[in-house]
């Protein structure tokens, strides 16, 4: 290809590939992000390794220059078929290596530095499409497009998207620039006419299909995960699979929501709700981890109208319990996913469990970010200061490593404490993870909170049917205060499930004092990362 | 003009230098990429964006460069000084205004933003110079760039961030830069009293490195309770 094109001509093309390179880069760290988990490590190491392969795609033109009789179309052509498949590929490698592990990891950070090297070449080819080779000027466009590629990335695509989509949509972008080119250039060669002819009908195939192939793969990824992870019996997880199924899946602006239910005579059987990578809802023990979260919340309040806050627990679950309490006067949902909460509110199956809650007249919706709302609360002066009898954490678990783990650092923590009344309670759920337990408790103390009361959910009946053991914990809880309190009023309108588990538990747990552990309390500028549950 | 200036004798330094003026520059990015997430929530839109303004920053340094400037050692010295400061006090001023100023988000959004911008430039500034320092070897200066660039990027997230946190790592890095600086005062001859001046200032940030907790404390007290108190 030795002609040239116009100057505005090249000047547009390099925006768009410019702009279709930096969405390929940050689809691939989101899509790593999605499967593994760890979004800082996801990020940087895209960064690096794409901006690392991109230099040696430029370095590499000068040997590809001659040898492949430069050929720009191929390249495009190349680089929309790796761009379109690229994100089905990293699921479906997942897929294959979901008890493996290292192996998607490493073909996925393969995958960033091949469609790096490939970008990186585009740029000394465009130069060499100018008449005047002005390389800066073009550089100057690139950095423009890709600015509006990664503008368009995280507020436009990702929010409105399937990661999916995104890839087939900007590869197809990608291939309307080699048609274009190769419409305008006519090159001679037979190679180029027929790969051009069978990208445009795979691109064809690709738009019409792509959606119902992405929810296969999708669902085939989730249900087997989902059989791996739940899986009592012990038999494989194969044997698993025809029992299950993935009743709802999609995504908000803030986190992937699925329901997988697990047919009867399955082991355990009802729904599962996951929050991104984790178990946030399960039927078999959705009643006692609200009862006894409730319960807890309760217990330690005096005989006055109650100001509760909670964090996250947009499923409206726990209100519903509180509420059943009529000392409880306000409840505060500070919950940021509307979308999330809208589904929880309209969902039938749900519903018998939160009994529209999030529309009783106490109960008040902030869609707001957690951190700052608290942050922005603790630090007004004390007259317009909203103080709560008590906080409860009702969040996603820490799987994704650095998503949430914000939300139990020293700096939330103290929001938190700043936020209690001077004896209201800060209550959370946490995992039997030892060095999780550690971290956060050093935490607490980092942030000024004195004592705790650890309890459990133990006196299921699911805990003897799945778990073989009448005795064993579910869900674990944390209650966090700065003064050593006795429950103080009885709590009204308990189920039986917490008639029984006051009984065996009221003299068993009590409180404790917050003890220097030695170790590091986790905290946005430094953070800990024992905090995040190790892997099972 | 190019070949008047004074360049590295030997290949040692050349390589070293670029290396680690690379990985600086990206973690400087990281770090501020890290914190704007933990202030304002939303990983994905704090990285892409980092992302974006970071190689919008590179490039226009390279542009400058190519219409304004032209090589030579004590512009690469100045360069590297300027990265350092912006690198250690502009990260740290960041946290004294998002406690100070928690009432005007924006105003800590847009300083965050613009210092990520500017160290991009001076980034981008800086491979040019170098270049021009390595007898405009560009292919070897872009490719120890880029292995600088790649080594940055897998230290922060492995090792920096999780054992050392945000405010050390941006002081580490700007150690480095400092250090770069002190060793071109001494190769490029700058006057004595320069030499001192970069000596002392590497002295101050190591006790600031020794005592790193007691000024991660400070930041961390200004930073949730909006004010000095207690110190």
């Amino acid at each position: 290809m030795n002609k040239t094109l116009p100057l505005a001509t090249l000047l547009v093309i390099t925006i768009i590939l410019a702009f279709c390179s930096i969405v390929y880069q940050l689809l691939l760290a989101q899509t790593l992000t999605e499967i593994f988990g760890g979004s800082v490590t996801r990020y940087a190491l895209t960064i690096g390794l794409y901006l690392f392969s991109m230099g040696l795609g430029v370095s590499a033109y000068s040997f590809f220059k001659k040898k492949l009789s430069a050929n720009l179309i191929l390249l495009e052509v190349v680089l929309s078929l790796t761009g379109a498949t690229v994100i089905f590929g990293l699921f479906l490698v997942a897929f294959m290596a979901l008890d493996a592990g290292i192996t998607s990891l490493i073909i996925g950070h393969a995958l960033i530095c091949v469609i790096g090297f490939l970008s990186g070449m585009e740029i000394p080819f465009l130069v060499d499409l100018d008449s005047k080779k002005r390389f800066s000027l073009i550089l100057g466009f690139d950095f423009i497009g890709t600015l509006f590629g990664a503008l368009a990335f995280p507020l436009l695509f990702y929010p409105n998207f399937s990661l999916f989509s995104v890839g087939v949509y900007v590869a197809l972008l990608n291939f309307v620039i080699a048609l274009y080119l190769f419409i305008k250039v006519k090159p001679e060669r037979w190679l180029e006419k027929i790969l051009i002819f069978a990208t445009g009908l795979f691109f064809v195939g690709m738009v019409l299909f792509h959606s119902s192939l992405s929810e296969k793969v999708m669902e085939q990824y989730q249900l087997k995960k989902h059989a791996l992870n739940w899986n009592f019996s012990g038999s494989s997880w194969k044997d698993l699979i025809p029992n299950i199924s993935v009743v709802d899946s999609f995504r908000t602006p803030f986190q992937r929501v699925m329901i997988i239910e697990d047919k009867p005579g399955s082991v355990p059987p009802g729904k599962t709700l996951y929050l991104d990578k984790s178990v946030q809802l399960q039927d078999w023990w959705i009643d006692s981890y609200h009862e006894t979260l409730s319960l807890l919340t309760l217990l330690f309040q005096e005989n006055k109208p109650l100001n509760i806050a909670m964090l996250g627990g947009g499923d409206g679950i726990l209100a519903h319990h509180l509420l059943l309490d009529p000392r409880v006067g306000n409840i505060d949902i500070i919950d940021i996913d509307k979308k999330f909460m809208d589904y929880m509110r309209n969902d039938a199956h749900y519903q018998q469990f939160h009994q529209n809650s999030l529309s009783n007249p106490k109960v008040n919706i902030y869609n707001r970010d957690a951190y700052a709302y608290l942050r922005k609360n603790s630090l007004e002066d004390l007259a317009d200061k909203t103080l709560y009898d008590a906080i409860i954490l009702d969040l996603p678990g820490l799987k994704d490593g650095d998503k949430l783990k914000h939300l139990y650092s020293q700096e939330m923590f103290t929001f938190i404490n700043e936020s209690l009344s001077p004896d209201g309670v800060m209550i959370t759920w946490h995992y039997w993870d030892q060095s999780h337990q550690a971290v956060l408790k050093q935490t607490l103390l980092a942030a000024g909170f004195t004592n705790l009361y650890l309890a459990c959910s133990n006196v299921s009946e699911a805990s003897l049917i799945y778990m073989n053991d009448k005795e064993a914990c579910i869900e674990y809880f944390m209650v966090a205060n700065t003064q050593q309190q006795e429950p103080k009023a009885n709590p009204q309108n308990l189920s039986t499930y917490q008639q029984v588990w006051l009984e065996k538990n009221q003299t068993k747990n009590q409180w404790q004092p917050l003890l220097d552990l030695g170790i590091r309390a986790h905290s946005i500028f430094r953070p800990n990362y024992d905090l995040i549950p190790k892997k099972k | 003009m190019i070949s008047k200036v004074q360049g590295f004798k030997s290949k040692t330094p050349v390589v070293v230098i670029t290396i680690l003026m690379a990985a600086c520059s990206i973690i400087y990015e990281l770090v501020l990429a890290q914190t704007l997430t933990a202030l304002f929530g939303g990983v994905v839109l704090r990285y892409s964006i980092t992302i974006g303004l970071y190689l919008l920053g590179l490039g226009l340094g390279a542009l400058y460069f190519e219409r304004y400037s032209h090589g030579s050692a004590d512009r690469f010295f100045r360069t590297q000084l300027i990265l350092s400061t912006l690198g250690s006090l502009g990260f740290i001023s960041l946290i004294f205004i998002s406690g100070w100023q928690y009432d005007f988000p924006w105003l800590v959004w847009a300083y965050a933003h613009s210092l990520i911008v500017i160290i991009g430039f001076f980034s981008g500034l800086e491979i040019p110079l170098m270049n021009a320092l390595n007898k405009n070897k560009l292919t070897q200066t872009l490719s120890l760039d880029y292995l600088g660039g790649l080594i940055g990027s897998v230290c922060f997230p492995l090792i920096l961030y999780p054992y050392f946190g945000l405010i050390t790592t941006s002081l580490i890095a700007a150690f480095i830069n400092l250090s770069l600086c002190t060793y071109l005062a001494f190769t490029f001859k700058k006057p004595t009293g320069v030499k001192v001046l970069l000596i002392v200032a590497l002295v101050v940030f190591l006790i600031l490195l020794i005592n790193q907790e007691t000024l991660i404390e400070i930041l961390k007290n200004i930073y949730i309770t909006g004010t000095l108190n207690g110190y």
